[in-house]
C-alpha cells in the first residue's frame, strides 16, 4: 500500500514532540528548516488568524487570502524573526493590518463606483454565516463598525489579548483601544437576543 | 454579575460562535499554500556574518584600492582587450531566444513596453512610455502620457488613473503590492494597487522612487524613497505623511535609488558617484568615485553592487562586495575605451546580470560567479513592432521573479 504524502515532510525524532514544545522552541526549528515545525505553527495559529481576517473584511475569498499571505510573509521573514518575541502577535499584527488595509480600500470602492456597491452588498450577503452565528444581527452589526474598530473587538474577543497588547500591536493609545472597544461592545449588545426569565 | 459584565460576556460568546465560511477547506488549501512555500524558503544560515562595521571597513577599503587590486577573473577577459577591434562581442547570438536564469524581463523600447519570458517568447504589452513590475510579477505598472494604467503581463487591461500630467516614474510597493507611486507634474504620489485612491505625498524630483521592502511584515509602514526637489533623498511613510529621515542635499543630481532586497540597503546613484545608505538614511560605503560611475545596481540580497565606469582598459562591470575584494566582471576592451554600457540590471536570483551595450546593439549576460559572458545582438531590431527598420535600442525596465 502507498503511503499517503505528508505535507510537511518527514518527522525527525527532534520534531517529535513539537507539540509540547514551547512556542520559542518550535519557532527555533522552524528557523533551522523543520517542516514539522512549520505544521504545528500553522496548526496553533491559522485558525485564529483566519477567522480574525475574515470577521474584519467580511470577504470569505479575501479573508483567506490575507491569512496565507500572512502566513508566507512571516515564513519569508522567519529568519529575521526574534525568537524572544511571541510568534502569534507578529502574526495577528500582520494579519490585522492588511485586512484594515483592505477593508479600506473596498470602502473607498464602495463610495467611488454605485456599481461596486452593488457588487459589495451582494457579496456580503452570506446565508451560512447567520446560520452559523447565535443571531445574524451580531454579524451585520459587526460589518456595521468601522474597519479599526471591528478589529479591536475582533482581537480583544477572538484572538483574547487585552486592551494594552491591543494598544501595543496596532500601535494606538491604550485609551483609544478602550473606547473603542466599549462603543462596539455597546453596538454588539444590541444584536444580542432578549432574554428571557429572570436571572 | 453586573449588567454590563453580562451582558459583555453574551457579547463575547456569540462573538466566539462566528465561523468563517467553509473554514476546513480554507484551513487545507492555506496549508498546501504554507507548505510549498516553506519548501522554497531557505532556513537559517549558521555561518556567521561578518558584523556589519567590519564589512562597510571592507567595502570602503576596496573601493579606496579600487583598480589596483587585481580582479578575479581579469585574466579570464582580458583577451577581449585586445581581440576585438569593434563595439560588441564578436559571437554574439543573432537573437535572443531565451533568459539564462528563470524570470521575465521588462522592456522600454521606441515601440512601448514588452515583456521577455525566460524561453525568449516576447509579448509586446503596448505603445507605452514607461513600465514597471508589480512585485511579484503579477502586473505591470504602465504610462501612457499622463494616463497611469495596471496591465497584466498578457497585456490585458486592469484599471486607469488620469495623472493631469505626464506621468514621468513609476514603482510598485514591494511588500504586498498594494500601493502604486508614481510622478507627475512635479509631485510624488501614491495609488492603491487597485487604482481607487490617488493622493499626493510630496513635491518631488523626476527620479523613480522607490518603496522601502518591509524587514518586518507587521511594521506595515509603508515607507517610500523619493528624491525631494532640493535633491535630498527622503523616507516616507506614506499612510501617515511622516517624514522617516531625509538626507543633506547631493552635490550632484541623483539619478536612481534602489533598495535591495531585504529592506536594509538603498543604492544612490548620483552624477558620478553610487552611494549606499542604510534604512536609517547614513552612508556607509561610497563608490570609486575618483573613476566615475556611469551606473549602479544593488544585488536582490544586498550583498553586491554592480558598477558600471571607465577603467584603463575601458568601460568596466564591476562587482562590490562586503566579503570578497572588488571584482571585474567585463571590460568594454581598450580598442572601445569609451564604450557607454545601459544601468545594470540583476537577475532575480542575483546570478546574471543584464548589461545593454546600446552602440553594439548587443545585450550582454554576465554570469556573476563564473563571469561567463552570452551576448546577444541585434536587440533594437527585436523590438520593432511594427517590422518597419531598425528601431532605437531599448531600456530594460527589470527584471523580475
Amino acid at each position: 500500500m502507498e503511503a499517503l504524502p505528508r505535507l510537511f515532510g518527514s518527522v525527525s525524532p527532534d520534531d517529535r514532540s513539537l507539540e509540547r514544545q514551547t512556542e520559542r522552541a518550535v519557532v527555533k526549528a522552524a528557523q533551522r528548516g523543520s517542516n514539522e515545525a512549520m505544521e504545528e505553527l500553522f496548526r496553533r495559529h491559522w485558525r485564529g488568524a483566519h477567522r480574525a481576517a475574515y470577521l474584519v473584511v467580511h470577504d470569505g475569498p479575501a479573508a483567506e487570502d490575507i491569512a496565507q499571505e500572512a502566513f508566507i510573509s512571516a515564513i519569508r521573514s522567519l529568519d529575521r524573526f526574534d525568537r524572544r518575541r511571541p510568534f502569534a502577535p507578529w502574526l495577528h499584527r500582520i494579519v490585522v493590518n492588511r485586512a484594515i488595509d483592505w477593508t479600506r480600500a473596498r470602502k473607498a470602492r464602495r463610495e467611488v463606483s454605485g456599481e461596486a456597491i452593488e457588487a459589495w452588498e451582494g457579496e456580503s450577503h452570506d446565508p451560512d454565516l447567520d446560520a452559523i452565528a447565535d443571531s445574524g444581527r451580531m454579524v451585520e452589526v459587526l460589518r456595521s463598525l468601522g474597519p479599526e474598530q471591528r478589529a479591536v473587538v475582533v482581537m480583544r474577543y477572538i484572538l483574547e489579548y487585552t486592551p494594552g497588547e491591543i494598544a501595543e500591536i496596532l500601535g494606538m493609545p491604550r485609551g483609544t483601544v478602550n473606547s473603542r472597544l466599549r462603543r462596539g461592545l455597546d453596538a454588539l449588545a444590541q444584536a444580542l437576543p432578549r432574554e428571557t426569565g429572570d436571572d | 454579575m453586573t449588567d454590563r459584565k453580562r451582558t459583555d460576556e453574551r457579547v463575547r460568546s456569540a462573538l466566539l460562535e462566528l465561523e468563517a465560511p467553509d473554514e476546513p477547506s480554507a484551513e487545507e488549501r492555506a496549508r498546501q499554500v504554507v507548505d510549498a512555500a516553506f519548501d522554497g524558503h531557505t532556513p537559517a544560515q549558521t555561518r556567521s556574518r561578518m558584523p556589519l562595521r567590519a564589512g562597510i571597513a571592507v567595502v570602503t577599503a576596496a573601493a579606496i584600492a579600487g583598480f589596483a587590486l587585481t580582479p578575479a577573473g581579469a585574466d579570464v577577459r582580458e583577451w577581449i582587450a585586445d581581440t576585438i577591434d569593434s563595439a560588441g562581442e564578436e559571437d554574439a547570438e543573432p537573437r535572443l531566444t531565451s533568459l539564462p536564469t528563470p524570470g521575465s524581463v521588462l522592456v522600454d523600447a521606441p515601440s512601448g513596453a514588452w515583456v521577455i519570458r525566460e524561453d525568449g517568447s516576447k509579448r509586446h504589452l503596448g505603445d507605452y512610455d514607461r513600465a514597471t513590475w508589480s512585485p511579484n510579477g503579477r502586473f505591470v505598472g504602465v504610462a501612457d502620457g499622463s494616463e497611469l494604467r495596471a496591465i497584466d503581463p498578457a497585456g490585458n487591461f486592469r484599471w486607469s488613473i488620469e495623472a493631469g500630467a505626464p506621468v514621468k516614474a513609476i514603482d510598485w510597493s514591494s511588500d504586498e503590492g498594494f500601493r502604486v507611486a508614481y510622478i507627475a507634474g512635479g509631485e510624488l504620489r501614491v495609488v492603491t494597487g487597485d487604482g481607487v485612491t490617488d493622493s499626493a505625498v510630496a513635491p518631488a524630483a523626476e527620479v523613480p522612487p522607490a518603496w522601502q521592502p518591509e524587514s518586518d511584515p507587521a511594521a506595515a509602514v509603508h515607507r517610500l524613497t523619493y528624491v525631494d526637489p532640493k535633491n535630498r533623498v527622503v523616507s516616507v511613510a506614506t499612510d501617515s505623511g511622516r517624514v522617516l529621515w531625509r538626507t543633506q542635499e547631493y552635490f550632484d543630481p541623483v539619478r536612481s535609488l534602489e533598495w535591495s532586497g531585504d529592506g536594509e540597503r538603498l543604492l544612490v546613484v548620483t552624477g558620478d558617484s553610487a552611494t549606499i545608505q542604510d534604512d536609517e538614511g547614513g552612508t556607509f560605503f561610497k563608490g570609486p568615485v575618483a573613476t566615475g560611475v556611469e551606473h549602479a545596481a544593488i544585488s536582490p540580497d544586498g550583498s553586491e553592487v554592480a558598477v558600471v565606469s571607465s577603467g584603463p582598459r575601458g568601460t568596466e562591470l564591476s562587482l562590490y562586495s562586503d566579503t570578497a575584494p572588488v571584482r571585474r566582471l567585463y571590460s568594454s576592451g581598450r580598442q572601445n575605451p569609451n564604450a557607454r554600457f545601459g544601468p545594470p540590471v540583476f537577475s532575480p536570483d542575483g546570478g546574471w546580470i543584464l548589461l545593454p551595450w546600446p552602440e553594439a546593439d548587443q545585450w550582454l549576460f554576465v554570469n556573476t560567479q563564473d563571469e561567463r559572458v552570452t551576448a546577444v545582438a541585434d536587440i533594437a531590431r527585436q523590438f520593432d513592432a511594427d517590422g518597419k527598420g531598425k528601431a532605437a535600442f531599448p531600456d530594460v525596465a527589470g527584471w523580475c521573479c
